[in-house]
């Protein structure tokens, strides 16, 4: 099963990650359309974090036993089985944040969009047709990688 | 052959199902419960009442999860009796059902203080939709509630009735709301987005008596006040609902007492979810934690015991988090402690409803509140879990971009790198 995994020395705190997620789950899909006309919706799925000088790009790490399922009142999360990843369908979401709550990497945001309350994790673009997730294709520096989980010792 | 029967059809049952299939596509599964629903997310029942869920939304799971999963469903039909010697279980349609492994997940139930007329008519509890389609026949504008109790269940009740136009009032005994999770600086500033709604607090008092001319009309406090109403809410608390082990050689205390495996003192009975009182052996005590997120994780450990595996359960650290009119609440592990032994670190802005308070015993963060700007916030509750020593960065923990990466890498590394450090 594949994995986005960090090489965190090659980060330059660029962003261009978090830029490229928010487009990938845009409407439009396209960079130049998407921040003329729904700037305001664009909210990326992972968080690139700083301490100067170092930086961490921070996605899901699509848990097998995951905590952010097991706190959802609403089953708006779940894994699925066939993707191995855990999904979030905005549509049961209610927003209590109790995922938000859960998640000991700080994965899950919460987001407020139209009135509406629902939280946003990143879905490896399992569902957009790219042959690797869009954070992982932009990145310039090769901090971010797309590869088959390594087996523990 | 009734391989498997799961007591109740709600969070822990509904993990357990998920996680017995997961090792046993094939033996059968029956589920019996009290509720003539499929399962839904309890918890949705404020937003149900104000309207932001419709019913079609309440449903936990897809349509075809109990087709999917091969499940037989009994619903209406309460377990009465669970007869441990003879393995089977008695349901109120007066029919047995015999069992190979069994589960009990039959929850928790209001609980109901000795107040004098509590069987008036307009006596609501806040717990099940059934509750909300009764109180939506009377809940209308300008009605006047009481609602007794202000923790999370009475102030969502309080909330979304608000929300529908009812005029509120509610009693509490402690002297401020959400007592147990939250401090009481924190817990102001909740009441005080509750007063600008339009709800009224009495706080330090309870009701004793509640009349009228065959439904509630009238409340009386101990403290000698008296208010009219139209109707009333009591969300004081829940307590499990064990009646139906008591007639077998079943252990309980407050819950019934399983291991750390979720089983009870008799082989192959497990219990989980609000009905559980579970052994931690860290402590060497029993834990008896009625949140939906232990819930969740014990039937999903306890489905995986009663299929074949051996895994313990590692107690879940307390967890509550929700929005009070749109302001988020997050409390994590022992939130509300005031006791000298604990360090407090705390950022406050009451005019901007923010809170971020952290609380620490000898280095470690066991416990944390967030109000207002929640993002995040389940780092904290890695630490708890992970008991991890934040001496050498403590300063950085109330800061609004505090992340993993102002952690020990150990703590991340291997996760995020796919690599040993």
């Amino acid at each position: 099963m594949k994995k986005i995994y960090v090489n965190e020395e090659y980060c330059i705190n660029c962003h261009l990650c978090e830029v490229y997620c928010a487009v990938a789950h845009s409407e439009s899909k396209d960079i130049l359309k998407a921040y003329k006309r729904e700037k305001e919706r664009l909210v990326p799925r992972l968080v690139v974090e700083m301490a100067n000088p170092a930086s961490l790009p921070v996605q899901c790490r699509q848990c097998e036993d995951p905590p952010c399922v097991e706190g959802c009142i609403s089953g708006a999360l779940v894994y699925d089985l066939t993707a191995n990843i855990v999904t979030s369908n905005p549509d049961r979401c209610v927003g209590c944040w109790t995922c938000v709550a859960s998640c000991p990497f700080g994965a899950i945001h919460p987001v407020c969009l139209d009135g509406l309350k629902f939280s946003i994790k990143c879905d490896l673009c399992f569902d957009l047709e790219l042959e690797m997730p869009a954070c992982v294709a932009a990145c310039p520096n090769g901090a971010l990688i797309y590869e088959e989980e390594q087996e523990w010792q | 052959m009734n391989y498997y029967v799961i007591i109740g059809n709600s969070f822990a049952s509904v993990a357990a199902i998920e996680a017995i299939r997961r090792n046993d596509a094939k033996n059968p599964i029956t589920v019996i419960a009290e509720e003539s629903r499929i399962a839904y997310g309890k918890p949705l029942i404020s937003y149900l009442l104000e309207g932001k869920v419709s019913p079609q939304q309440m449903t936990y799971r897809d349509s075809d999860f109990y087709q999917k999963n091969k499940v037989q469903l009994i619903l209406g039909n309460k377990v009465v009796e669970v007869d441990a010697a003879n393995r089977n279980v008695a349901m109120s349609s007066g029919d047995r059902l015999e069992f190979e492994r069994l589960l009990i997940a039959s929850g928790s139930r209001p609980f109901l203080p000795p107040i004098a007329g509590l069987n008036l008519k307009n006596v609501f509890t806040f717990v099940t939709w059934d509750d909300i389609e009764k109180l939506q026949k009377i809940a209308a504008p300008t009605k006047k509630a009481v609602v007794i109790g202000a923790g999370l269940i009475g102030l969502k009740a309080a909330e979304s009735l608000t929300k529908i136009g009812v005029k509120v009032t509610v009693i509490e005994l402690a002297d401020y709301a959400l007592s147990t999770v939250l401090d009481k600086g924190s817990a102001q500033i909740i009441q005080s987005v509750f007063e600008k709604a339009g709800v009224n607090f009495y706080f330090q008092t309870t009701v004793d008596e509640i009349s009228g001319y065959n439904k509630a009309e009238k409340v009386k406090l101990r403290n000698g006040m008296e208010l009219d109403c139209d109707f009333v809410v009591v969300a004081i608390g829940v307590i499990p609902n064990i009646e139906l082990v008591k007639k077998s050689e079943f252990k309980t205390k407050r819950g019934i007492l399983v291991d750390q495996y979720l089983q009870t003192n008799v082989e192959g009975i497990y219990a989980a979810g609000d009905v559980a009182e579970v052994y931690d052996p860290a402590t060497d005590q029993y834990l008896w934690r009625p949140i939906l997120p232990n819930a969740v994780r014990q039937g999903k450990i306890a489905g995986r015991n009663m299929s074949g595996e051996k895994v313990e359960f590692d107690n879940v650290i307390a967890l509550n988090a929700t929005t009070f009119f749109d302001l988020p609440v997050v409390s994590l592990g022992m939130s509300n402690v005031v006791d000298e032994k604990y360090e407090i670190l705390e950022q406050r802005n009451d005019t901007e409803n923010l809170v971020k308070r952290i609380v620490l015993q000898n280095e470690v963060v066991v416990g944390a509140i967030l109000v207002g700007k929640i993002d995040r916030a389940g780092i904290f509750r890695g630490l708890i879990k992970n008991r991890l020593n934040v001496r050498d960065f403590k300063e950085q923990l109330l800061k609004p971009d505090f992340g993993l990466i102002h952690l020990p890498k150990e703590y991340w590394y291997k996760e995020f790198t796919g690599e040993k450090i």
